[in-house]
């Protein structure tokens, strides 16, 4: 890359620069609630602390779904969804696929039945069109609000995709930009931050993350902007061109089971037999499970297993529904492997690092906190080479009360959903406004307090002690002790609160340690 | 699985911080005389990559995922800690 | 002036040009590419690597000197693509 010219250096720094300038801020926030979102389950089963994790899902799974789906008319039987909530009920969701007036939009509509899974009693009926309405299918209304404000920044469909969706070619864009500008990427590898407060020691800082994080900034913008783009235009555009419009026939040949059609009534073989198979078979915890055609020849079980041990992808374990036979698994798309299937099954454990648990999650968090620190380094080397100009320094000052405060706010949320959890108000109302309460505490400081340093403090004293509290809080609103939670198998609640009493504390001691006044390296900068 | 990669991440972290250590411009930007013995970029770079090759070949996919993410950041970690400043070389 | 008509065309071609030009392709490589054998193959393709078409597009036009090269390029595949895109939409 040595032959390009200083005028193409120039433009691209001039596109790196403005993106950045333009879209960091939203990039920040996506990659911020993205980097939580890793441990969205985990953040589920924290927040609600449901016992019965342990138990198995075959165990009343067939009884529990017969009850509530034999009673139904056939035109609910056509697709029945059942999974585990992370307060560990049951939701069964028999539907079918109907226009929705009010979206204009192909969705699924039917009963959506919550029940405890030991007594078989249904807790919670609610119909319609029941993915519209996250409390009817979700426990935890704080993985709710992080995942939903991650995907799409809280802006209403599909618009929040569509932003999200640039912010990942954005990110794209400054890997490779950034790439070409840097130029020495594998010569400056190993160069540290040189000390000083100088410009260089701001753009080592950016640079030497920003080398590190570039393969990963890549593959996670790319896979965000899959995510966004293929619901919102790709999906519909393709199925335009090879379906004649329609998108339910696409969807079809790359996800449904194939089958011939047979519609004589047959009794179903036991459900909890199959998950257990499948279980078995594949080696890993059941996610989800599809049931079509109930009661009909032509029934087929759909049942998602994680990725088993030392793989990336889910396995897709396909059973008949009338004799309980085990068919195989079906590639995720289509119905033969292929690369193209490959290629689509790397999307979600390379976007999301959900596939060998804990490890490649931290992993991933990690990732994310490498990406959110370069777009802030980034910003900040933006800033300090225009900083005699006051726009740019309040430009800068904006910074400092992003990055500190969007984490603030994401903490008022937590303790807003605990604290409506307490007092029997609605969660899922709370939460988002607790975020938009937690803006007070979040730009506030950043109006009174003019200089940089004691700011900065102030927002890591902030941190710190919104997240020791945040298991008090917890457990003081009702949530398991840990105890309980340790007798009930629920170690995720004892580690999220361990993680968040460790990273408080260590905020803490950040805010705290006096600030060392560094002496300038003595050697040139290039 | 999480076994092998602990000890894949060990060797390939192991590598890097040898590069680190004896990278000449890192040497440089801090004033430190250039590294005195023999490099062996070579054989470093083999120790590097070695483990991520033997994940694949042993049809780990996860495990070689797991083992490329947490490169980049125990790298990025090795390289952001400045090296300790020489104090023969005083002006 | 001459400069800046060429600023407002690459600013043109980088971002209208760039995305009409990978839509456009998404949109033809289900007609251009091999079903596979699983025949999903020419739809999953476009499908993933969308985001992919538009990045290699936007640095290119980023990096390109010429122009005139550049709206010949994006142009061609427009055209090309469109006309794919167009005959299978409406014959």
């Amino acid at each position: 890359m040595k032959n390009l010219s200083q005028i193409q250096i120039k433009r691209l720094t001039t596109v790196h620069g403005w993106s950045g300038t333009i879209l960091g801020v939203l990039l920040y926030a996506v990659i911020v609630t993205g980097t939580i979102a890793v441990f969205a389950h985990e953040i589920a089963d924290w927040s609600v602390g449901g016992t019965g994790k342990t138990d198995t899902l075959s165990a009343t799974i067939d009884r529990n779904v017969r009850a509530v789906v034999e009673p139904l008319p056939e035109k609910y039987r056509h697709s029945i969804g059942v999974w585990k909530t992370a307060r560990s009920e049951l939701i069964v969701f028999p539907h079918f696929h109907t226009r929705n007036p009010e979206t204009g939009k192909m969705e699924d509509y039917g009963p959506m039945f919550r029940m405890d899974r030991g007594t078989g009693e249904v807790l919670a009926r609610h119909e319609g069109f029941a993915f519209l309405n996250a409390d009817w299918y979700r426990a935890s209304a704080l993985e709710n609000f992080l995942v939903d404000l991650h995907v799409q920044l809280y802006i209403p469909e599909p618009w929040g995709l569509i932003v999200t969706g640039i912010l990942g070619l954005t990110m794209m864009a400054a890997g490779v930009s950034g790439l070409v500008i840097h130029r020495h990427l594998i010569r400056d590898l190993f160069v540290a931050e040189r000390s000083g407060e100088r410009l260089v020691s701001a753009r080592d800082r950016h640079v030497l993350a920003a080398s590190w994080g570039l393969v990963f900034a890549f593959l996670l913008g790319f896979t965000g902007s899959f995510f966004s783009f293929a619901p919102t235009i790709t999906f519909p555009l393709l199925a335009e061109v090879a379906f004649g419009g329609d998108q339910e026939a696409l969807e079809e040949t790359l996800y449904t089971p194939q089958v011939n059609e047979d519609a004589r009534p047959v009794p179903m073989a036991d459900l909890g037999q199959m998950v257990s198979r499948s279980s078995a078979t594949t080696g890993s915890n059941t996610g989800y499970i599809e049931i079509m055609n109930y009661g009909r020849a032509d029934s087929r079980i759909s049942i998602w297993q994680e990725p088993p041990a030392r793989q990336l992808s889910w396995v897709h374990n396909v059973f008949d529904g009338g004799s309980g036979e085990f068919l195989g698994a079906k590639p995720i798309v289509g119905q033969k492997p292929s690369i193209g299937g490959v290629l689509y099954d790397l999307m979600w454990p390379l976007h999301a690092g959900d596939f060998a648990g804990v490890l490649s999650k931290s992993v991933w968090v990690g990732l994310g906190s490498a990406m959110a620190f370069v777009v802030i380094s980034g910003l900040r080397l933006w800033v300090r080479r225009r900083e005699e100009q006051p726009l740019w320094r309040r430009f800068g000052r904006v910074i400092t009360i992003v990055a500190y405060g969007l984490p603030v706010a994401i903490l008022t949320c937590a303790h807003a959903n605990f604290l409506a959890l307490a007092t029997g108000a609605n969660p899922f109302w709370w939460t988002p406004a607790g975020f938009l309460i937690g803006f007070a505490p979040c730009i506030l400081p950043g109006l009174l307090i003019s200089d940089d340093e004691p700011l900065r403090r102030l927002y890591r004293y902030l941190l710190g002690g919104g997240c020791v509290l945040l298991p008090l809080i917890r457990m003081a609103t009702g949530g398991l002790d840990w105890r309980a939670a340790l007798h009930a198998g629920q170690t995720t609640v004892v580690s999220v609160d361990i993680t968040l009493i460790l990273l408080g504390f260590t905020l803490i001691w950040w805010a705290q340690r006096p600030r060392i006044a560094a002496k300038p390296d003595p050697a040139p900068a290039e | 699985m999480e076994l092998t990669v602990i000890v894949a991440l060990t060797a390939s972290v192991t590598a890097l911080a040898h590069l680190a250590h004896a990278d000449p411009k890192r040497r440089r930007a801090f004033g430190l005389p250039l590294y005195a013995k023999r490099r062996r970029t070579t054989i470093t770079l083999v120790i590097l990559l070695l483990p991520g090759v033997g994940l694949l070949a042993l049809g780990d996919s996860a495990g070689f995922t797991i083992w490329i993410g947490g490169l980049t950041l125990l790298g990025w970690g090795i390289a952001a800690v400045r090296p300790k400043r020489n104090t023969a070389r005083s002006g | 002036m001459r400069r800046n008509n060429s600023l407002v065309a690459r600013w043109l071609l980088g971002s209208v040009g760039v995305l009409t030009a990978a839509l456009l392709f998404t949109m033809a490589l289900p007609v251009l590419l091999p079903p596979g054998p699983a025949e999903i193959d020419n739809i999953v393709w476009p499908l993933v690597l969308a985001p992919v078409f538009w990045a290699l597009l936007f640095t290119y036009i980023c990096l390109e000197e010429n122009l005139r090269r550049s709206a010949i390029l994006l142009g061609g595949i427009s055209v090309v693509c469109g006309t794919i895109v167009g005959f299978t939409l409406f014959a």
